[in-house]
């Protein structure tokens, strides 16, 4: 506290000398009101922080590389992430393949191409009011259409998506973070200034032109850090994953699919286990165990937020 | 830095055509077949010992594959009677509305009983409460607990409770699993059963029709939280003065330096009985209940993989030593061999 406390007294001397010694006492309390406003953030942001990881490290200590190496297991001392950590990594994949592309050029033809009339209005309004919407609608919409609908074929035998298999999951999480991929490179685009494009247009190029070559080169610092964001956030999804049959006990096996049958039978990621972990009756479980993969997730997510920023970092321009 | 749009170019060519080589893998064997494995669900409450088991059996048959998960004894059997499951846990027997949706598919199984759970009902440390009978525990949870009488003991005394009275406190605090769970079921079947039918045949109790069109108790259980998860009962009960709840036996054990354990009174002896793993096993201990798995027939028949997985499952080591691992009392030896050989007719 002491910091910024003097900080502040002494701007407050500086604003008296120049307004006469006169004080605003409106002033001083509104700063003191916003600077604990942040320690109050920050500090549940470090308890939190740091009670999973003191309970988690001794996991990590005792078991060292084989708490990520080993399967799901009934028995605390020998149970690992490892299948969650395939399932997570499996997801993230088909996120990056289906809700990329499709929000990125989604992104471009409103942006770029789309007349400006009521329609368009009427879809952006849609777009962002679908990235507020609760993600147990998306894994309501993944049951119905990917499970159910795709997931089965006309005779009734298994469909394209195999029904509750990490295609599906994948895909309910790609519908899911769509609109915020959507969303962000819009903005991204946007931030590309007229007068390029004005400029490029006065040489004679063509609308393809601009946008390939001038338009998309220049936003895509920005649509990068966007859908990277995207990503960590479908990573952490539980509820959509428990609708649409992500594994959620406490053990299973996958005999001897192979490492690409994988795709097509039972799979979990890091949030189911943890959910699963923490209802189990021991603490080795509720606790230590949880912590541990909670302290992964949380990595994981970390260090795709700071790819972001690198990504950003590495590749803007300032106009 | 400015941005070198050739080289960002390529960097993001070779990221998408990695992750588009990765996923093209991906997605080629999406028509493959898969095993048919061992599928299981249903009770949360037997989920550890036939968790334990399945882990025992893929350590020993690493190509077979097993999922087992514990959604609840309800959802157990509603999977088993729409045929999307080999084996349903429960942790009591099938209803007869269950029976009936199982044999409108033509499904038939066969009820093994594995182990056996004790009903354990909890108190906060400074709680005086030490023994109760079944009038006691119905006026401590049962449909009338919820005001209509000043204290719970004044509607076990109505009911005719002659057990040592609950000692006088400041509102009772409940917290207890929901009713989508076995242990639910269990604890009213258990513990005051006849009381909540004869006061739903005085008119005692506020009703609903249920699916079936019978009258049934509105609120069986009167409850100030309800939590799917045992150890968020025992959390609650920790943190609360004049807090009581029951849960599994197994999970009790988990939390017993937090909680005052309440003896329960056995009616035929007269004595007060503490759930332990003998009075469990032997039954002197009233709210004791039989866990089962019951097994689609047809499965058996058709997949070696059940019948594989349940000449495993279904032996005197299992029965015994990974019902004890997982937190339960093992059946009586007589009954296990009378399972075993209920099996072995039906394995063929």
């Amino acid at each position: 506290m002491s910091t910024p406390d003097i900080a502040i007294s002494q701007r407050i001397t500086t604003q008296r000398a120049l307004r006469g010694r006169k004080v605003d006492p409106a002033n001083i309390i509104f700063e003191i009101a916003l600077i604990l406003s942040l320690l109050t953030s920050l500090g549940f942001v470090i308890l939190l922080l740091a009670t999973v990881f003191s309970d988690g490290v001794g996991v990590f200590q005792e078991r060292g590389f084989g708490f990520f190496t080993s399967n799901l297991s009934r028995i605390p001392e020998q149970a690992g992430i490892a299948q969650a950590l395939f399932g997570s990594a499996a997801l993230a994949v088909i996120v990056v393949l289906v809700a990329f592309p499709l929000g990125i050029t989604t992104a471009v033809y409103l942006e770029e191409y789309a007349p400006d009339n009521k329609f368009m209005t009427l879809v952006r309004l849609n777009i962002r009011n679908l990235a507020g919407v609760p993600s147990v609608v998306y894994g309501l919409l993944g049951l119905a259409v990917f499970v159910k609908l795709l997931g089965t074929d006309m005779a009734g035998g298994t469909g394209i998506t195999g029904g509750r298999t990490i295609i599906s999951g994948g895909l309910t999480l790609s519908v899911l973070v769509l609109p915020i991929v959507v969303i962000t490179s819009s903005e991204a685009l946007r931030a590309v200034p007229a007068s390029l494009r004005e400029g490029a247009y006065g040489v004679g190029a063509t609308k393809w032109e601009v946008t390939k070559k001038l338009v998309l080169p220049n936003a895509l610092p920005g649509i990068l850090t966007g859908t990277v964001l995207s990503l960590s956030r479908a990573i952490g999804e539980t509820a959509p994953l428990i609708l649409v049959g992500a594994f959620y006990g406490t053990f299973f096996t996958t005999g001897d699919t192979g490492t690409l049958g994988k795709f097509t039978t039972t799979y979990t990621a890091l949030p189911q286990v943890i959910y699963q972990w923490a209802t189990e009756a021991q603490s080795e479980f509720n606790v230590e165990l949880t912590s541990a993969a909670i302290c992964v997730l949380i990595g994981l997510t970390f260090v795709a937020n700071i790819a972001a920023i690198l990504l950003r970092n590495r590749y803007e321009k300032r106009w | 830095m400015l941005a070198s749009p050739k080289k960002l170019r390529r960097f993001v060519a070779g990221v998408t055509i990695g992750i588009v080589s990765v996923g093209a893998l991906a997605v080629l064997p999406a028509g493959a077949q898969s095993t048919s494995g061992v599928n299981i669900s249903g009770s949360s409450t037997v989920e550890p010992i036939t968790s334990l088991v399945a882990e025992q059996y893929a350590g020993k048959n690493p190509k077979v594959s097993v999922r087992v998960d514990g959604p609840g004894t309800g959802d157990g059997f509603k999977l088993l009677c729409e045929d999307s499951i080999d084996i349903a846990d429960a942790s009591r027997e099938i209803k007869s509305e269950e029976a009936a949706a199982c044999q409108g598919k033509g499904i038939t199984y066969t009820e093994l009983p594995v182990g056996i759970d004790g009903l354990t009902i909890i108190a906060n440390k400074a709680s005086k409460m030490k023994c109760v009978d079944s009038e006691q525990i119905y006026g401590l949870f049962g449909p009338e607990s919820d005001g209509t009488f000043a204290t719970a003991q004044a509607l076990a005394t109505e009911l005719g409770s002659t057990n040592t009275p609950l000692p006088t406190s400041g509102s009772i605090k409940k917290f207890t699993p929901g009713p989508e769970s076995g242990t639910y079921d269990s604890f009213i079947e258990l513990g005051y059963k006849d009381e909540i039918e004869t006061r739903l045949k005085e008119g005692k109790v506020t009703t609903v029709v249920d699916e079936e069109g019978e009258e049934v108790a509105k609120e069986p259980v009167v409850s100030d939280g309800q939590f799917p998860n045992d150890n968020d009962i025992a959390r609650r009960v920790t943190a609360t003065k004049n807090g009581i709840g029951f849960l599994g036996y197994a999970f009790y054990s988990e939390n017993k330096e937090n909680v005052k354990v309440i003896s329960v009174l056995n009616s035929d002896t007269g004595t007060c009985v503490a759930p332990n793993a003998a009075t469990i096993g032997n039954g002197t201990y009233v709210l004791s209940r039989t866990l089962y798995i019951y097994p689609n027939n047809a499965k058996v028949a058709a997949n070696a993989d059940v019948k594989g997985f349940l000449n495993f499952y279904i032996t005197k080591k299992s029965l015994t030593a990974t019902v004890k691992d997982a937190g339960y009392v093992p059946l009586p030896a007589a009954t296990i061999t009378t399972i075993i050989s209920t099996w072995k007719a039906l394995a063929g």
